[in-house]
């Protein structure tokens, strides 16, 4: 095993999340200093990022060796593309699911000062709202440590958006609760399923994904500007080119952590990149006390000691419950047996339907399948894998072994 | 995954079966041979779980051939895979 490469995974993920605390510190102190509108904001980001993003991924499209410059960012890359049809809803969707949470992201900018460490923490309460969609849809109960690891990170992001000064800005907290983190799970389970589909027998790739979601974005943007907010509208066409260096270099930053992050997950484990990407929180930290001593944001970071203690405290309860959150999972394989006369192809598709379920493949030797399955305790994967498994016609029999260490070649 | 840069043609599952108080040994042997993706100590009918990726068949033999010469080694059971889905 090459021990440079688990730093290169460690090196990546981390750059990531540096990135993305520069991103939302760049627009803090856009929001700051020149457009406090967020609605005007929010626009002008999409129009300007859709430019860069087309222009990145062209640029990620050159031929070499036989091989596009993105491919080695996404092995299954090969080029800009269009759209394919059975995409299409699910753009649609996070298009506008993304569009509502850029508003809810700048708003929530706007109100905390361009104070970046209060909005990254607040972007983490998803988690809780993930566990409770689960919960509704799947009638799947959650676990304890489900409900500790969320509740540890909401109770964390609201104590580290306190302020002796203002209190509670219930404003702000509305927003969050109701607007940006709802639509952000809208966003992140129309992504995943886009990453799940196969486009010409290949896996989709996340840069076209990253680009046509950007595309359909500033469309539901601009249409939700225009009827919500006209006048934001024009003026968002002006601040685009008043400000397109600045808004280029957010929205190119963006694409970067974006594609970091991609790259990551491609080298290593989901959650040991998700929980390095947690670490943003820590990055934005200092960064944030440089742009308030600097006056480049409004926020005014030092209420006092005890201010200060209450906020180190929330996001560190931040940083830990998505740690938590993100190892704590049982691994397993599940050997499949197979009765003869029923199709392989069919009972796959089958097998994969199954939550859960990470890979599964046919076999050939003494079994038929071997799926690799991720549960978030043994019970439920009973409950949600095995007795699902059972259920699939043709099968004949199961053999669970569950993981106790593994290594990965990264 | 499978290491960046190179593409295999021909994955497998190897199931191995390790004489008892040769896990840990055996497990450092493995981690040396280059080829392997992942390894996995498990518990139930098998050990070790190895994922591997290899470009072709004679590469597979070399590798189990290498697997099956560790002292320890009680049994190793190859599944090529013919066709996978994962995320």
């Amino acid at each position: 095993m090459k021990i440079r490469k688990k730093y290169l995974l460690y090196v990546l993920a981390l750059l990531s999340a540096a990135t993305g605390a520069v991103v939302v510190s760049i627009d803090g102190i856009i929001s700051s200093l020149y457009v406090n509108d967020p609605w005007e904001l929010g626009l002008s980001e999409f129009l300007v990022g859709s430019l860069i993003t087309v222009l990145l991924v062209a640029l990620l499209s050159v031929p070499i060796k036989g091989k596009s410059l993105g491919s080695a960012i996404d092995p299954s890359f090969s080029g800009l593309r269009f759209v394919k049809k059975k995409e299409i809803g699910y753009h649609v969707l996070a298009g506008i699911g993304n569009a509502f949470t850029t508003i809810g992201y700048f708003l929530v900018i706007s109100l905390s000062g361009g104070e970046s460490t209060t909005v990254l923490s607040f972007t983490y309460v998803m988690i809780l709202y993930m566990l409770v969609i689960e919960s509704i849809s799947e009638k799947n109960a959650p676990t304890i440590a489900e409900v500790q690891s969320s509740l540890i990170v909401t109770f964390g992001a609201i104590m580290a958006s306190m302020s002796f000064t203002e209190g509670i800005n219930v404003g702000l907290l509305a927003i969050v609760f109701l607007l940006l983190n709802p639509t952000w799970v809208i966003f992140s389970i129309c992504q995943r399923k886009l990453k799940l589909m196969k486009i010409d027998d290949k896996p989709n790739d996340a840069i076209n994904i990253r680009l046509w979601n950007v595309i359909f974005t500033t469309i539901f943007i601009s249409i939700l500007v225009f009827f919500v907010k006209p006048v934001c509208f024009f003026n968002a066409m002006q601040t685009s080119v008043d400000h397109f260096w600045i808004i280029a270099l957010s929205m190119g930053t963006t694409f970067f952590s974006y594609v970091l992050y991609i790259r990551a997950l491609g080298m290593g484990k989901a959650s040991v990149v998700q929980s390095l990407n947690a670490t943003s929180l820590l990055f934005a930290i200092p960064i944030t006390i440089y742009l308030s001593i600097a006056g480049l944001i409004t926020a005014a970071l030092y209420e006092g000691p005890a201010q200060l203690i209450i906020k180190i405290i929330g996001l560190s309860l931040v940083v830990l419950g998505v740690l938590s959150f993100a190892l704590s999972e049982v691994k397993a394989y599940v050997f499949i047996n197979m009765e003869p006369g029923y199709p392989i192809k069919e009972t796959l598709d089958k097998i994969w339907d199954i939550k859960g379920v990470e890979s599964v493949s046919v076999i050939s030797g003494k079994h038929s399948f071997l799926a690799r399955v991720r549960t978030r305790t043994l019970g439920k994967g009973y409950e949600n894998i095995l007795r699902k498994l059972e259920a699939v016609p043709g099968i004949e029999s199961l053999k669970w072994a569950s993981v106790l260490r593994e290594w990965d070649n990264i | 995954m499978a290491g960046m840069g190179r593409i295999p043609m021909i994955n497998a599952y190897i199931l191995i079966n390790i004489r008892v108080g040769k896990i840990e040994p055996i497990v450092k042997a493995l981690q040396k041979i280059e080829k392997l993706d992942s390894i996995a100590v498990v518990a139930g009918e098998y050990d070790v779980v190895v994922r591997l990726g290899v470009e072709q068949l004679e590469d597979l033999l070399e590798i189990t051939d290498q697997i099956q010469m560790l002292e320890g080694i009680v049994k190793t059971n190859t599944q090529i895979i013919e066709k996978e889905i994962a995320v």
